[in-house]
């Protein structure tokens, strides 16, 4: 008996030591990539790193469709495009924390549909900045149950998966550093589908009101903004609606626009705009959103 | 509640520790062992919980009375057996099949032009009932036939049958290995105790550095096999049989390991099916603990009553066997058109039996390893196209992913691909390692080498390579769908 | 008929099917001692004893059987039945 408790001990102590080293060197990885839009990459930088007056926030659709240059040229301010593929409005809640930590934005956009769905997607890939983002180990320490923490305490469980996301980043190509990604243009033709089925999570909802409430406490421009896309879901288009009434935040509705839908190349697929899509979808939510910004200006004033 | 979740550690740790520590005799330890076996399964199921226990009743007083009768009034005897079998088929039947014999019925009447209702009826299939309820027809058929003796103690049967490490997805235990280890008290041992949870650890591996890995991009691509060219299928369809492998092989390996724990010896699943040369050894390494089922109280006896017809008799229980192995699986065509090919290859396998022995005789090929390799080669080749219409939702869809191929090969789908490059491969590569290691006997231990200090870093190390590469958020197994 | 000389017979019997130059049973013979008596075997091994002591065995009986020396119990009571 006194063998077996001697021996688990140093299995636990072995454990504990690989996790200590482990952990250290991850950590130094994480807290010094270079400017690249890989995934961890771009997740490093919205949360630790970027400054902007103008925010994009969002998942894909922010990433693929908000070319950060065309609305920068026309603003005349500075903007970051802070999407990350797969992550929801928690994500987007959590980063605008973290950028009023840093700097203060004129102006958020955020591309709110699909963003409340139930399912979890990419959120746990920001575990690996749990003890190094401010507002990340908030979330965790508030909102997760006590095992999710328990967990957290193992380093190896913090940067588990994150392996593949560093090499990744060594390999992509240095790219430009405010966000945006083009996708290429479509291959085969593609229907427009309608659905009707809207999920709504009640912690996403909470984190959307408080981006709503963030911006209105920091007097900065709120403005949601619908993406054209092939598939999509009439009773989240008329939630999204409903919002921008009740709190009356400016909507930029390109979903119904036929400009879209008249070449199939516009789309990369039923969700997301190809390059092309994107150039005029960014060259069309930038006119309308100059104006949105002189209105709200010449109101303050 | 999973094995790999820490709810299951902390349940386990209650069961425990009370187990050894306060239960003295076997009878207190049954029946720890039984009310902590019937909260596990109300946890997955508590609406089923009647049934389980009404029918695990049923089959206790089966048990006896078949005994009883068994020499005085044989005919009688076979008749209660009969009761049981069907007994047995009709619960998996009527959760299991039904509604698809229904759908299917209406879909035949409906091709007639004759009246029929279109409402497809909804029954929810209890986890885990397609294992146990094998394992009360077994012990039944075994009582018949007079290899074991019936329980007398209803505690000890219910314990049998409602035993938490594998009610929800096997091992399908014997009655005549199991219930003698119930007949006795379990006392704590340091060789079992680490030799179990070596076993968890192994199993944690498989499912959570292999299959867990692998799932999400076989999953995109058979949801989405229409978007995809032949070679991504054809990775697919090698990595999809890996991933069935390490899901219900880990699965197996936690079960077993869970009770050797508690001094309880559960029947082996798997015993390195890739190292068969062909595929009637490949299915006496899959999933023995159902195929043994299968092969005594289906093939045996079909094969027994067509003794007569010579090598037909054969071909025509061997096809049966496999096709019932199929079903068992579940309601649709796809399982059963898998098991008519893996019969067909069976067969095939069984009357080319004596012209390969001879050519192997006549080339002296018996220690050639260049031969023994591709023998293997071919054999998962065969299984990896198997698991192709075993993963395939429909026949349907199974014709739609093999017409992908005359469309040519190009470049691999490569979404999410790096995780399965970083990941799995080296993982597949430390199982391969293991698996060639046992079965060439080379001294290439890990977790049971004989320094100390090698066993116990390995140990140390497998943890950390879980903890960091492993797939942790928890997901389901495969197997708890049949 | 003696059990020593069914004993005998199924020596010979055994050899023949298994294509083994020699084969020692006993009482206690079970299939796992011969290495080429799986189940394909066994149901050839049956129906050439069948066809040697001109019998039939039920297949409940041949069910039960756990070793050599069940066998030879059949044959003996089916033999003297006869």
């Amino acid at each position: 008996m006194k063998q077996l408790v001697l021996k688990s001990l140093a299995i636990l102590a072995l454990v504990a030591a690989i996790d200590f080293c482990v952990g250290a060197v991850s950590r130094f990885v994480c807290t010094h990539l270079s400017d690249k839009l890989s995934q961890i990459g771009t997740i490093q930088q919205t949360l630790l790193r970027k400054t902007g007056d103008v925010l994009v926030l969002g998942a894909s659709c922010a990433k693929y469709h908000y070319d950060p240059r065309i609305l920068s040229d026309s603003l005349g301010l500075s903007v970051q495009n802070c999407g990350v593929a797969g992550m929801n409005m928690i994500y987007s809640d959590l980063v605008m924390q973290a950028y009023l930590e840093r700097c203060h934005p004129h102006c958020v956009v955020i591309d709110v549909y699909g963003q409340l769905d139930p399912n979890e997607g990419r959120l746990s890939r920001i575990k690996p900045f749990y003890g190094i983002s401010r507002p990340v180990t908030a979330y965790f320490n508030s909102e997760v149950g006590w095992q999710q923490r328990l967990k957290l305490c193992s380093r190896l469980y913090r940067y588990n998966g994150t392996l593949d996301l560093f090499l990744r980043h060594l390999l992509n190509e240095p790219n430009t550093t405010n966000g945006f990604a083009a996708k290429p243009a479509l291959v085969s033709r593609m229907d427009t589908v309608v659905v009707s089925h809207l999920q709504l999570d009640t912690a996403k909802v909470r984190h959307f009101q408080n981006v709503v409430s963030l911006c209105r406490r920091h007097e900065i421009d709120l403005v949601m903004v619908l993406s054209p896309r092939r598939y999509h879901d009439i009773e989240q288009e008329a939630w999204i609606v409903e919002q921008s009434r009740r709190y009356g935040i400016p909507l930029i509705n390109e979903l119904h626009e036929s400009l879209y839908y008249s070449e199939d190349s516009l789309f990369f697929d039923d969700s997301h705009l190809s390059g092309r899509g994107a150039a005029l979808f960014s060259c069309r939510v930038a006119s309308q959103l100059k104006s949105f910004l002189s209105n709200s200006r010449k109101g303050t004033r | 509640m999973v094995v790999n979740s820490i709810n299951f550690w902390l349940f386990f740790a209650i069961v425990l520790i009370p187990y050894f520590l306060f239960f003295k005799r076997k009878e207190g330890q049954n029946l720890w062992l039984l009310a902590a076996s019937y909260i596990f399964y109300g946890w997955a199921d508590w609406k089923i919980l009647p049934l389980l226990v009404a029918v695990t009743g049923v089959f206790y007083a089966l048990g006896l009375a078949i005994e009883r009768h068994n020499h005085s009034r044989p005919r009688l005897a076979s008749q209660l057996t009969t009761v049981g079998v069907v007994l047995g088929i009709g619960i998996l039947f009527y959760f299991k099949y039904f509604g698809f014999f229904v759908e299917e019925m209406s879909a035949l009447f409906a091709a007639f032009g004759l009246p029929h209702c279109s409402r497809t009826l909804n029954i929810v299939m209890p986890i885990g009932i397609s294992f146990f309820t094998f394992k009360l027809m077994g012990y039944v058929i075994e009582v018949h036939r007079e290899s074991i003796r019936p329980t007398r103690d209803v505690v000890e049967f219910a314990t049998f049958i409602a035993f938490f490490p594998t009610i929800l997805s096997g091992p399908i235990d014997r009655a005549s290995t199991f219930l003698p280890q119930l007949g006795q008290r379990r006392r704590f041992s340091e060789s079992d105790f680490t030799e179990g949870l070596k076993r968890v650890l192994w199993g944690m591996f498989l499912k959570m550095c292999i299959a867990d890995v692998i799932s999400p991009w076989t999953d995109a691509v058979f949801g989405n096999y229409a978007h995809h060219n032949a070679t991504t299928i054809l990775v697919a369809a090698v990595l999809y049989l890996l991933q069935l492998y390490t899901d219900f092989c880990g699965f197996s390996e936690m079960a077993i390991g869970v009770a050797q724990v508690m001094g309880l010896r559960v029947a082996e699943n798997f015993n390195r099916p890739f190292m068969a040369k062909n595929v009637a050894e490949y299915w006496r390494r899959w999933h023995i603990s159902l195929t043994t089922w299968i092969t005594d109280y289906v093939f045996m006896p079909l094969n027994v009553g067509l003794r007569h017809w010579g090598k037909w008799g054969l071909y025509v229980a061997t096809l049966v066997n496999l096709v019932v192995i199929g079903i068992w699986h579940g309601a649709n065509w796809t399982y059963f058109w898998f098991g008519v090919y893996h019969g067909l290859l069976l067969v095939a396998t069984t009357a080319l039996d004596k012209p390969r022995k001879r050519f192997e005789k006549r080339h002296r090929l018996k220690d050639n390893e260049l031969y023994a390799w591709s023998r293997r080669l071919l054999t998962f080749t065969l299984f990896a196209f198997g698991s192709v219409l075993f993963r395939s939702a429909s026949v349907h869809d199974f014709l739609g992913t093999l017409s992908r191929i005359p469309h040519g090969f190009g470049p691999l789908y490569s979404e999410e691909f790096s995780t399965i490059v970083v990941y799995a491969l080296p993982s597949i590569a430390i199982l391969f390692l293991r698996e060639w290691s046992a079965e060439y006997r080379r001294n290439v231990h890990f977790l049971h080498a004989r320094r100390t200090w090698v066993r116990l870093f390995s140990i140390a190390l497998l943890i950390c390579y879980i903890l960091y590469c492993g797939q942790l958020e928890g997901q389901s197994f495969i197997y708890f769908q049949f | 008929m003696e059990r020593k000389e069914i004993i005998n017979q199924l020596n010979g019997i055994f050899a023949d099917v298994l294509d083994l130059d020699e084969v020692n049973l006993t009482g206690a013979t079970t299939a796992d001692d011969i290495e080429e008596w799986d189940s394909l075997s066994h149901i050839q091994l049956i129906v050439a004893v069948e066809d040697a002591f001109d019998i039939k065995f039920s297949s409940l009986e041949i069910m039960k059987w756990a070793n050599v020396g069940q066998m030879v119990d059949s044959i003996e009571r089916l033999t003297s039945q006869a």
